[in-house]
């Protein structure tokens, strides 16, 4: 294999690959990954770029054997830190890991590596699977990635560029959807296309210009590591407000006009699914589909009844409103919920949708010129710690 | 007494709250359903439903009821069908089958469809639409339409509880479904 698919020049000793890990505070669990990277059938060397670690990580990764570099925690960049890391090593190909993904399996880099035998492809993306102890949120969030991304591997490439950009947003994601939670990447490639120094989604970036300049990016959904986070409901805010501000743009989508022009707007709306989310958990609620149709039916809409009377969905709507229903739906599921489980999933998903939402208007309002002051702060607080 | 996951969401919510709140017009609206626009206009479906299934009605389950129907063949060999249900509570995950028979009992084409489960209105009124092509040649005479619901979690057929201008099919093993009617194709 390393014969067949190594770039020769850069082949150094029988070492086909090295492992690049940005660490803070990894935790005790840090040893599980590098014992997975250990046991793997293919040999390969472990960079650590670490931003301030004081709890035994650079320790643990020392007994590993791992080459060190250390940095100032407020000089870390998604981009630019593992692009410091990359720059040590030696080996034609690279693999991003995340400190808290464990690889499954002794062949998951052998997996991983199989398809840079086409020297068209210059990265290859693993598949995630939850954590056990995942919660319902958390889990959803994975499988909904699989089910997106699909369970078989994958070629993703576009040669007519005209082609990409008649694309819509989802197909233009999956299209050049790459991951560094844990993915490889053709070192060749990396030193003419490093990572841009961007503070969020510097991989999807990345898997862009690989898309762009002609290449291939794979999914290998059989090389798989098992990483999931159990987040706070603000986070997943913040999470979901910076995705929403920065993915489109990366993507190159136009702004989406989602029908909400002006901060009342979007405060009213706001304001009432937050309502609508504070009943859920306040009240024991637990046929939350019957809810969802009487929560906003007032008197008002009882009397206009009878002149739109088999209108469906009378009760007013957004698309925030819509999202939010949505992943109560998909993280339930069909079976009827109970009041503890619908209030474990309730915070999330109402971060999550409102999260998208604000982005949404932020990005419509900035190509207008018309953000406020107001949603100036917000942006400020939402963008920053994620 | 709030329950522990109880305050821990409320912890979870106000943890948001405080975040949207640094936009000056941000404040969290009350949105309560009133009990009694819900008792209203649950009455007011049920009268809807009263009326409309006064001469013909298919109930499934005793929760799910088929108040009306159109089979209409359109100009383009297409045949639309389009239905009212009255769902006691909202549907979940259930499907209609629609099968178009011939006078042998063999299934000739058919129109199954999901049933939009988030298009129940406060009513209670569920439409459900299904536009299939009339496959060309393959068949002319008498058509019979056979309709019946079921779950495709469980695969399992949900029971006729209840039959007014209508029939149940049982002629040709479909027990938990109903004749609409018979068409000249």
């Amino acid at each position: 294999m390393a014969s067949a698919c190594a770039d020769g020049a850069n082949v150094v000793s029988d070492v086909l690959a090295s492992i690049v890990i940005p660490t803070k505070n990894a935790g005790p669990e840090f040893r599980q990954t590098l014992d997975a990277i250990r046991r793997q059938t293919l040999k390969s060397e472990i960079f650590i770029v670490d931003s301030g670690s004081t709890d035994g990580t650079l320790q643990l990764a020392t007994d590993f054997g791992a080459h060190i570099t250390t940095i100032a925690p407020e000089t870390f960049n998604h981009g630019a830190t593992r692009n410091l890391g990359v720059g040590q090593t030696r080996t034609p190909f690279c693999i991003m890991l995340v400190q808290d993904a464990v690889p499954v399996g002794d062949e998951w880099l052998e997996t991983l590596l199989s398809p840079f035998c086409d020297n068209r492809v210059v990265g290859v993306t693993a598949q995630q699977v939850p954590r056990a102890d995942s919660n319902a949120v958390a889990r959803w969030q994975v499988e909904y990635r699989i089910r997106f991304l699909g369970d078989r591997p994958r070629v993703q490439e576009d040669s007519d560029w005209g082609h990409f950009l008649d694309l819509g947003f989802q197909e233009r994601l999956r299209l050049a959807s790459f991951d560094n939670v844990c993915s490889g990447i053709r070192r060749s490639f990396w030193e003419t296309h490093p990572f841009r120094p961007v503070s969020f989604a510097e991989d999807l970036d990345w898997g862009m210009h690989a898309i762009k300049a002609g290449f291939r990016l794979v999914y290998s959904p059989d090389a798989q590591v098992i990483h999931s986070h159990n987040r706070p409901a603000a986070y997943h805010l913040k999470r979901s407000y910076v995705s929403g501000r920065i993915v489109p743009g990366i993507l190159e989508m136009n702004p989406l006009d989602n029908g909400v022009h002006t901060d009342a707007e979007l405060l009213r709306s706001l304001g009432e699914l937050c309502g609508e989310a504070r009943t859920l958990v306040d009240d024991q609620v637990t046929d939350w589909r019957s809810f969802r149709e009487y929560a906003r039916f007032g008197i008002r809409d009882l009397l206009r009844t009878p002149i739109r009377l088999l209108q469906p969905n009378s009760a007013p709507s957004t698309p925030m409103r819509g999202n939010f229903y949505f992943i109560l739906d998909q993280v339930l599921g069909p079976n009827e919920a109970t009041a503890a489980s619908l209030r474990s999933v309730v915070p999330a998903a109402l971060a999550e949708a409102a999260g998208a939402f604000i982005a949404e208007y932020y990005n419509w309002c900035e190509a207008n010129g018309t953000v406020s002051d107001g949603l100036r702060r917000l942006d400020q607080v939402l963008s920053k710690g994620v | 007494m709030p329950s522990p996951e109880q305050i821990e969401a409320g912890r979870e919510l106000d943890g948001i709250f405080e975040l949207l709140q640094v936009h000056p017009g941000f404040e969290v609206a009350a949105v309560r359903p009133s009990p009694f626009v819900m008792r209203a206009t649950t009455a007011l479906g049920l009268t809807v439903k009263w009326v409309l299934s006064w001469s013909f009605c298919a109930e499934f389950n005793r929760s799910l009821t088929l108040i009306s129907f159109r089979v209409r063949l359109e100009a383009s060999s297409m045949i639309a069908l389009n239905l009212l249900w009255h769902a006691e509570s909202v549907p979940v995950n259930c499907s209609v089958f629609v099968h178009f028979i011939d006078e042998t009992g063999a299934i000739r084409f058919q129109a199954d469809h999901p049933l939009p489960s988030g298009q129940v209105g406060p009513l209670r009124l569920l439409p459900s639409q299904a536009r299939v092509p009339m496959p060309q040649g393959l068949f002319t005479g008498l058509c019979t339409v056979r309709l019946g619901v079921w779950s495709p979690a469980t695969n399992a057929h949900f029971p006729v509880t209840r039959l007014r201008g209508c029939t149940r099919d049982s002629s040709h093993g479909y027990p938990d479904a109903v004749i609409l009617g018979s068409y000249y194709l």
